[in-house]
């Protein structure tokens, strides 16, 4: 094991009320409150995981979804490494927004138009009876959208949101080692790959 | 020796543009000879050779620069129109030695810049005690009109309001009530006031399904409403619980204030101005009417292009610059100097950061207006104040520095 892990910055956005809120909770404190407060201005929380054998410090910025904070949101959105676009699968309203949301980001990300960028798409609150939104139709923008992956999640019951936030690190890994942008730790990145081939060599 | 600007008699008053040396001095009718003798008291030699040799630009180039900046940031726009302010407000803003003010000359040819200066000691404050039942009942003359105003807005300044009295207070201090009225007229605006709330709830309140559908801003409002309400204060106890029928009214009110200003409409944070005020007033009316009052003071938080945001983070920099120069580069140095870190503080007067009865008492000072109105940019100061031995010790960067904010 590496002595330091490398931090990540994960931002989530989408409408206010689709609950990044609540699946940054889950995720990091494994808690979940319908009632908390919804989010003003910009929260974050740190979460340490293990990826395949890398340690992450995985620190996730969660943002007020209103559109007449976006000059104060936006701010925050440099250097992020994982943007997760988030929609409630029972607000069609919130899915329909995620082009605006991904066009927001790559923008004041300062990502260059068409470079490969790890999105991951969640459809929150899968736990709620009532859908406007079915897997086929995030599923057929996701592969539209550069395949990013898609997840459908539940904050209130915890499904998926750790496999949402874990595959969020591998699928950036993925991009990195398919796009050979930059070795993540000098001196250590031919040991760490061998690692990882090792590790999923195990896993499959 | 008195402070210049206690001198001056009639307080803070812009500069005039000055062409040449022999201009005289409109702006408080101190003598030349005074301003010698402020001169000649000071201990640095230099400073009055060039105070005989250019008296006016030496003393108020330098002296001007801090005063304009401070009246900028600490009144509102009309505030700074009526120019002539009450001496009581203005006096001991700054000394005549001013220990630690350093001046440049560099900067700008015949004008000294002030690079630096030192406040004096802060002054001991005393809390007084809450403006009890009797003492407000008190300040009521025959026909029902406060007496005294001044004395009144004081006392609660100095200790806030008795809860058991709240509501009546918090009454004037929102606007519902004209602080000048008799017993008859308020009867007249309560009245008045009621007719309107339910006359503007209506027109939501019969807007049908279908015709919303081709209401697209009303219904986005009404989906925002829904959402936030249940997601206001529901660990309070007069929020708790499902089916909480004061949900219901937090909800309506919201959506009456959309028809009330629907330029502005519904921004998330309105619901934290709202909640408190609806605890205390725990009627639907008066609630709706101390709420508007009260976003009458930060609506220009919630506006669309964000710059009434803006301009009160910049301020609260720029106070610091002055108040505080030590913890001001810190955070600059660690990317925190456009304070989006209190972003949260200022967009709902520090709603979240403080418990519920603890906001009460807080709002309800900063609503007096005394000691200014931007009175809500100084307690963000002394805020910062308290954190920053942390902050400094433990060597926060930016990261840290906007957990402090949201703590």
């Amino acid at each position: 094991m590496s002595g330091r892990s490398k931090l990540l910055k994960v931002v989530l956005l989408g409408d206010g009320g689709v609950g990044k809120s609540s699946l940054m909770n889950r995720f990091v404190s494994n808690k979940f409150d319908a009632q908390s407060y919804h989010t003003i201005g910009v929260e974050f929380l740190n979460k340490e995981v293990t990826v395949n054998g890398e340690s992450f410090t995985m620190q996730i910025w969660d943002t007020a979804g209103q559109e007449r904070f976006k000059s104060l949101r936006t701010p925050f959105y440099r250097g992020a490494d994982i943007c997760m676009l988030t929609f409630a699968v029972n607000d069609r309203k919130s899915f329909e927004n995620l082009p605006m949301w991904k066009r927001e980001f790559l923008y004041y990300a300062d990502i260059q138009d068409g470079a490969p960028f790890p999105f991951i798409v969640v459809g929150n609150k899968c736990d709620m009876p009532k859908r406007e939104i079915n897997e086929e139709m995030a599923q057929s923008w996701c592969s539209r959208n550069a395949n990013a992956p898609y997840f459908e999640t539940s904050a209130k019951d915890s499904t998926n949101v750790e496999l949402a936030f874990i595959s969020a690190v591998s699928r950036m890994r993925e991009m990195e080692d398919q796009l050979d942008v930059k070795p993540i730790q000098t001196n250590s990145v031919d040991l760490s790959r061998k690692q990882r081939a090792l590790n999923s060599g195990c896993c499959s | 020796m008195k402070s210049l600007l206690t001198m001056c008699g009639n307080g803070y008053k812009t500069l005039p543009e000055v062409s040449s040396e022999r201009v005289s001095i409109p702006w408080c009718g101190v003598s030349r000879s005074v301003l010698i003798d402020l001169a000649v008291t000071q201990r640095d030699e230099g400073q009055v050779k060039k105070f005989i040799k250019s008296p006016y630009t030496t003393t108020l180039g330098g002296f001007s620069k801090v005063t304009n900046f401070l009246r900028d940031v600490l009144m509102t726009p009309e505030e700074s129109q009526n120019l002539v302010r009450p001496q009581s407000e203005v006096a001991e803003l700054l000394h005549d030695d001013i220990p630690g003010m350093e001046i440049s000359q560099l900067d700008e040819p015949g004008f000294e810049m002030v690079t630096k200066t030192k406040l004096p000691p802060r002054p001991t404050v005393k809390r007084g005690d809450p403006l009890s039942s009797p003492e407000w009942n008190a300040f009521f003359d025959a026909e029902g009109r406060i007496s005294k105003i001044d004395e009144l807005k004081d006392i609660i300044f100095r200790g806030g309001v008795d809860p058991a009295i709240r509501a009546d207070v918090w009454k004037f201090l929102l606007g519902f009530y004209d602080w000048d009225s008799c017993s008859k007229k308020r009867q007249d605006q309560r009245k008045r006031k009621v007719d309107e709330y339910f006359r503007m709830k209506l027109q939501w309140k019969t807007i049908s399904a279908e015709q919303e559908k081709r209401f697209t801003l009303l219904k986005e409002r009404r989906g925002l409403i829904d959402k936030d309400v249940m997601r206001t204060d529901r660990t309070h106890k007069f929020f708790a619980g499902d089916k909480n029928p004061n949900l219901q009214v937090l909800y309506d009110i919201l959506m009456t204030y959309c028809m009330y200003n629907f330029d502005l409409g519904y921004v998330q944070g309105m619901s934290d101005v709202l909640s408190p005020i609806l605890v205390v007033m725990e009627n639907e009316v008066d609630a709706f009417w101390c709420f508007a009052g009260a976003m009458e003071r930060v609506c220009h938080n919630f506006e669309m292009d964000q710059n009434g945001m803006k301009v009160q983070l910049s301020q609260i920099h720029k106070l610091m610059q002055i108040q505080d120069p030590e913890l001001c580069s810190y955070l600059e140095a660690h990317d925190s100097g456009n304070f989006y870190f209190c972003f949260r503080w200022i967009l709902i007067v520090f709603k979240r950061e403080f418990h519920f009865h603890e906001i009460q008492r807080l709002w309800e000072v900063i609503w007096t207006d005394r000691p200014c109105t931007n009175f809500h940019l100084i307690i963000s100061l002394a805020i910062l104040d308290s954190e920053k031995s942390t902050l400094l010790e433990n060597k926060f960067g930016f990261t840290e520095i906007l957990k402090v904010g949201l703590c």
